[in-house]
């Protein structure tokens, strides 16, 4: 069953084209990952569909016509954006990111609850609920932004690159805690410029240059296939 | 009697006073990075508002209480305030949300004349005097004096400071508002509605604008349509000493403000041998104002600006 669907989707700065016309379509319980070099417009493309840019062309999300829709509209709906550079709240504590993940929850003990499992999963962020958040490490920030998005309960987590400018053991530790989300039965959106690890962790993948979608299929195709290993696998 | 005591009481009413309107500046700016100049006129409708409900309840036939008066006529201003600030942000700022600052900073600027020029209309040139709801009595403080009226001035606004600090700091909202001033986008991508937040922010601001100007108008007894120009400009001073953008900062820098400028005004006749009385005591701010810009932009509590992109 499709959960997103986007079709002929374009955005622009100003005069400036930076998604020409992208169809995805994903579909519950998938991971898929998006790959492509930096200025590709991965990030516009996530930043739209989340409801932060104005796009052109058609989007659907659970089944709901998503275009115009605010990002806490889409929020409600289900949809959950770990953005690029992490964005957590640097002057709100951990506990406070986390409880500002949970904004759209009204029941305050299934709250409590969530938050106790966000720290079961990055113990790390319990040692640390009352610092402020932005005196935490790069790793310990892309913790709390992936627990943070968490807490909305999403049906679909869009993940903006999570290993940028993480060292190899803590990225590995993040991407087992996207295994665990994705085994919880959310559907996940994997961008990233490191396609090595996309693709081992993906089932499928698209790949995006200057705003277009230029190859898509499952990562094991993607992965032998010449073109991606010479611009992305590094031969 | 002991000058240095009384200014200090002085200067603890007006800075309590002063701390209110900053408020409103300062969480304005640090949610849209906006210096709503027409602020100050919002505490000037609030006291309007107050005078006019005060001589409309005094004269109804039915004996209210001076104090149901009080409470009616100040919840009035309230909400009156609250709902022109509420339509102030929609009609005037929100369509330059987007656009080069100086556009709504101009805006601001011609939000405060507009509103300067349609009281002076509803409520005429002359000065309007504060009636007498309640005597006022006069207590002796080691040798200063001090009013019921001061004491209830700086009483409830030390009640507002702290009911606001514990809305900002304890609950959802609260924390709504300091992530959509933090970041807005990243608090819409939790679900909060930046429209609303900004809303709530102009009303919050405005509520206590329109209690300032009751007390301010109660503590020297008369009100003018053009009382919030400068009085706007002294909180925005206040604002900006605290470090505009910081709520703590504002309640300190509305505070001493008060102070420096009483206990200036106390003393200018002396530093100056004569020269200057204590009709200058606007003076004071202004130069605080001047020497917080060019030593320390970032006032008491301010962090970088750099923070802000
Ligand atoms: N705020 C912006 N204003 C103008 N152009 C932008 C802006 N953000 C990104 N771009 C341009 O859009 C293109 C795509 O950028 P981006 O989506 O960040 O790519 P990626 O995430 O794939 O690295 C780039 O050419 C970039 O320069
Ligand atoms: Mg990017």
């Amino acid at each position: 069953m499709t959960l997103l669907k986007v079709t002929d989707f374009r955005v622009a700065y100003g005069g400036i084209k930076a998604v020409k016309g992208v169809n995805l379509e994903i579909l519950r319980g998938e991971i898929v990952a998006l790959i492509g070099s930096n200025g590709a417009g991965k990030t516009t493309l996530l930043k739209a569909i989340c409801g932060l840019l104005r796009f052109e062309g058609q989007m659907t999300f659970a089944g709901v016509d998503a275009k115009r829709k605010r990002s806490d509209q889409l929020v409600k709906l289900g949809l959950s954006l770990v953005p690029e550079g992490r964005g957590v709240f640097g002057r709100l504590t951990v506990s406070e990111n986390l409880m500002m993940g949970a904004f759209l929850i009204k029941d305050k003990t299934s709250i409590k609850n969530d938050i106790d499992r966000i720290y079961q999963m990055f113990p790390r962020l319990a040692e640390r609920k009352n610092q402020i958040a932005g005196t935490l490490s790069g790793g310990e920030q892309q913790m709390l932004a992936i627990g943070r998005a968490m807490m909305a309960r999403p049906k679909m987590l869009l993940l903006d690159e999570p290993s940028m400018g993480l060292a190899p053991m803590m990225v590995e530790k993040i991407f087992h805690v996207i295994d665990e989300i994705s085994n919880s039965n959310v559907t996940i959106l994997l961008v990233e410029q490191n396609a090595n690890l996309a693709l081992n962790f993906a089932a499928r993948a698209y790949v995006m240059d200057s705003g277009r979608i230029t190859l898509d299929g499952p990562s094991f195709e993607l992965k032998t296939d010449s073109s991606v290993r010479r611009a992305y696998l590094g031969g | 009697m002991d000058i240095f005591l009384q200014q200090l009481i002085n200067g603890l009413v007006l800075g309590s006073v002063y701390a209110l309107v900053a408020l409103g500046y300062t969480m304005v700016y640090g949610i849209l990075g906006l210096i709503n100049f027409a602020h100050g006129e919002v505490v000037m409708v609030g006291a309007m508002v107050v005078l006019s409900m005060i001589s409309l309840l005094s004269s109804f036939p039915l004996p209210l209480g001076s104090e149901l008066i009080l409470l009616i006529s100040v919840v009035s201003a309230i909400i009156v305030c609250s709902t022109l600030a509420f339509f102030m942000e929609k009609v005037a700022y929100r369509p330059l949300r987007n656009a080069p600052r100086l556009a709504p900073l101009i805006t601001a600027i011609g939000m405060s004349i507009l509103l300067q020029n349609i009281a002076m209309m509803i409520w005429g040139r002359q000065y309007k005097t504060f009636p007498d709801l309640f005597s006022i009595t006069s207590y002796d403080l080691a040798g200063a004096n001090i009013t019921n009226v001061q004491i209830f001035i700086i009483c409830l606004s030390i009640l507002i400071m702290i009911a606001l600090l514990l809305l900002i700091n304890l609950t959802r909202i609260g924390r709504a508002m300091r992530a959509t001033a933090e970041n807005p986008s990243i608090a819409s991508l939790m679900g909060v509605n930046v429209n609303t937040i900004i809303s709530l922010t102009f009303v919050i601001g405005a509520a206590l604008a329109a209690v300032a100007g009751v007390l301010v108008s109660a503590n020297y007894s008369v009100a003018h349509y053009s009382m919030g120009f400068i009085l706007g400009l002294k909180a925005f001073t206040a604002a900006v000493l605290g470090g505009i953008g910081n709520m703590a900062g504002a309640m300190i820098g509305g505070i001493l403000l008060g102070l420096i400028e009483s206990i200036g005004a106390g003393y200018i006749s002396d530093i100056t041998g004569g020269f200057m009385g204590s009709h200058y005591q606007d003076v004071f701010a202004f130069l605080v104002l001047i020497v917080v810009l060019v030593f320390r932009p970032t006032g008491i509590m301010g962090e970088r600006i750099a923070d802000r992109s």
